[in-house]
């Protein structure tokens, strides 16, 4: 079973159509990124997970079920959505407790599950402050801390490192790096580097599409492609791509004598792209190359910018 | 079950956030404030009329019998019952009850909607205009999130009303001569529990417009204009013979009704408000059930 499945699904505002016929899954347990530029859907589609929105048209399912069915769904799913504020004038220990309530805590266990994640954020401290008070780092981790209660087993982050400072941001990826295999994450952010070490698969929006899909390594090459950086004369970097050639599962070579680098094309066919690579870096040492920097694949940037 | 403790939950967090709101809180004054005034005033004039409804009598005295003096006293009072309810055949079945109770639940009546429009406009849009209510509907169903905002208003209204009914109660107790104290207040406690459908009708018609209309102040003044519009049409409606059978499409004809005798006319007012609400309630919950948030 899919924790999160998408045929078809559709999405209109008036005229607009903000999500156009996405298929998407996410398995169990992984960390899946959604990728795009502004309005791509991103948010949308969340929205549609969770049950705020109802889709124009296509099917949604969220752990099995359909995603408003908060009756059956409750405490399994959280979410960080980007748009949505905490009560103002409520503190932060009263709108946790409170949500803890309506996830069937009695009272008592509420307040522990509360202090619970509040400290789990960091944010023991401002317990008693109202959300209006808090500034947008802390915000941001009050909101994380609610998606955190009674332990859910698929949550979806939008934008969760939108804003924050360096160490917040960190620490965010902290938390989700710590969730992997335990709790499925779907995770929306415009900070690429952030969703190529966070994810295990992705899905790149564009216009509410999905126009790449795959795991990671697929989507920037990182298993088919590695970039060197040399330190070699502009002249001796043909004799140098030759030598990549040679290794067994190289498929082609480019040259860029501007930023005096070789990208080597690869197919690793039944063995580890690990193995190509070293094979590949054993035969330019051989041939007198001297490596500067080893890049696998594009990155992400690269990817979404060549698709939308 | 599970439902119903949502919704209790719910509403034990509106009510806890609300009476610490300033709204809340003024609505409060607000709602004592009058309380006092309008019963200082009621409490003047009764012992004005008593006066002089005592004065007329007494003159009469020297040729009359105690018991016709009494059935004089009675005919005068049930006259000016008449004079304030505009309806001689209610009046027989209202000169038994202490004018005191008529006159504070005519004040119900009329002021009741009004406090359900300035209480319950913003139950539901507030919580999706700054979509917080997003948090609250991953957990719990949109039919409870609407019972417990709803309940959550009718307790507020229904604190208001109690007060209001207390300060007159007391000041009359304290400050009106004659008055069956005992009497007054078993009257007092049937009267607004007889309000409570008024309530609960347009309760439930501001938890339709908030749901439907994502801004508050929209929703405001909907209900306002709703309010005026609807007493215009049932005023008319007397008036016009034409538009007769319009009186019955507005819930303040039903709640004229209220005033009868125990019986068809009562139940008939008690059915119609109560109709209305369950159907303001569904309108709200398929409202929030087919929205997005």
């Amino acid at each position: 079973m899919n924790a999160v499945l998408f045929k078809g699904a559709v999405k209109r505002f008036g005229q607009v159509k903000a999500v156009d016929g996405v298929d998407l899954s996410v398995s169990p347990g992984a960390v899946f990124g959604l990728v795009g530029p502004n309005g791509a859907g991103k948010t949308t589609l969340l929205a549609l997970a969770c049950g705020w929105l109802r889709p124009t048209s296509g099917h949604i399912e969220v752990l099995g079920d359909t995603p408003w069915r908060a009756a059956r769904l409750k405490g399994r799913i959280a979410a960080l959505p980007q748009d949505a504020a905490l009560p103002p004038n409520v503190s932060l220990r009263d709108s946790l407790t409170y949500y803890a309530r309506l996830q069937g805590f009695d009272r008592g266990r509420a307040t522990r599950e509360t202090d619970r994640v509040l400290d789990s954020v960091g944010l023991s401290n401002w317990r008693d402050t109202k959300a209006s008070h808090l500034s947008h780092g802390m915000t941001k981790r009050a909101g994380i801390a609610q998606a955190l209660i009674g332990n859910p087993e698929l949550i979806f982050l939008d934008e969760p490192t939108a804003g924050l400072d360096p160490k917040s941001a960190y620490w965010v990826r902290s938390l989700i790096m710590e969730l992997r295999g335990k709790t499925t994450v779907v995770v929306s952010s415009h900070n690429l580097t952030e969703l190529e070490t966070l994810c295990d698969t992705a899905a790149i929006l564009h216009h509410g599409r999905v126009v790449s899909k795959g795991t990671m390594g697929q989507l920037t090459a990182a298993d088919s492609e590695v970039i060197l950086g040399l330190a070699n004369s502009a002249k001796q970097l043909p004799a140098l791509a030759e030598a990549a050639e040679s290794v067994a599962g190289v498929i082609a070579t480019t040259v860029d004598a501007s930023t005096a680098t070789i990208s080597v094309q690869f197919a690793s066919k039944g063995s580890a792209p690990e193995e190509t690579i070293t094979c590949v870096l054993s035969a330019l040492i051989e041939a007198g190359a001297r490596i500067g920097s080893v890049r696998r694949g594009r990155g992400l940037e690269q990817k979404v910018l060549a698709v939308t | 079950m599970e439902a119903l403790r949502e919704s209790l939950v719910i509403a034990g967090q509106s009510l806890r956030i609300t009476f610490r709101s300033p709204r809340a809180i003024l609505l409060l004054v607000i709602a004592s404030l009058a309380a006092t005034v309008a019963g200082a005033v009621v409490i003047w004039a009764m012992s004005g009329i008593q006066a002089q409804l005592d004065a007329q009598l007494a003159a009469m005295a020297p040729d009359m019998s105690t018991t016709d003096l009494a059935n004089e006293k009675a005919a005068a009072y049930q006259e000016l019952v008449a004079h304030i309810v505009g309806d001689e055949d209610k009046a027989a079945y209202l000169s038994r009850i202490p004018l005191l109770v008529i006159v504070v639940f005519l004040g119900l009546r009329s002021f009741l909607p009004w406090f359900a429009v300035l209480l319950g406009y913003d139950q539901i849009n507030s919580e999706l205009q700054d979509r917080s209510a997003r948090y609250t509907l991953l957990r719990a169903r949109r039919g409870a999130f609407l019972t417990g905002k709803v309940l959550s208003v009718i307790v507020m209204l229904g604190a208001l009303t109690i007060i209001v009914n207390f300060v007159i109660f007391a000041m009359a107790a304290l400050l009106l001569d004659g008055l069956d104290t005992l009497l007054a207040a078993r009257h007092l406690i049937f009267f607004w529990l007889l309000s409570l459908p008024i309530g609960f009708c347009w309760v439930a018609f501001m938890a339709f417009l908030s749901a439907s209309i994502r801004s508050p102040y929209l929703s405001l003044l909907t209900g306002l204009a709703c309010l005026v519009g609807t007493g215009l049409l049932g005023w008319t409606a007397r008036i016009v013979e034409t538009l007769g059978l319009a009186r019955w499409v507005v819930p303040w004809h039903y709640g004229g009704l209220l005033l009868s005798p125990p019986g068809f006319e009562q139940i008939l007012g008690i059915s119609g408000l109560l109709l209305f609400a369950v159907l303001f309630f569904v309108l709200a919950y398929l409202s929030l059930r087919w929205r997005d948030i």
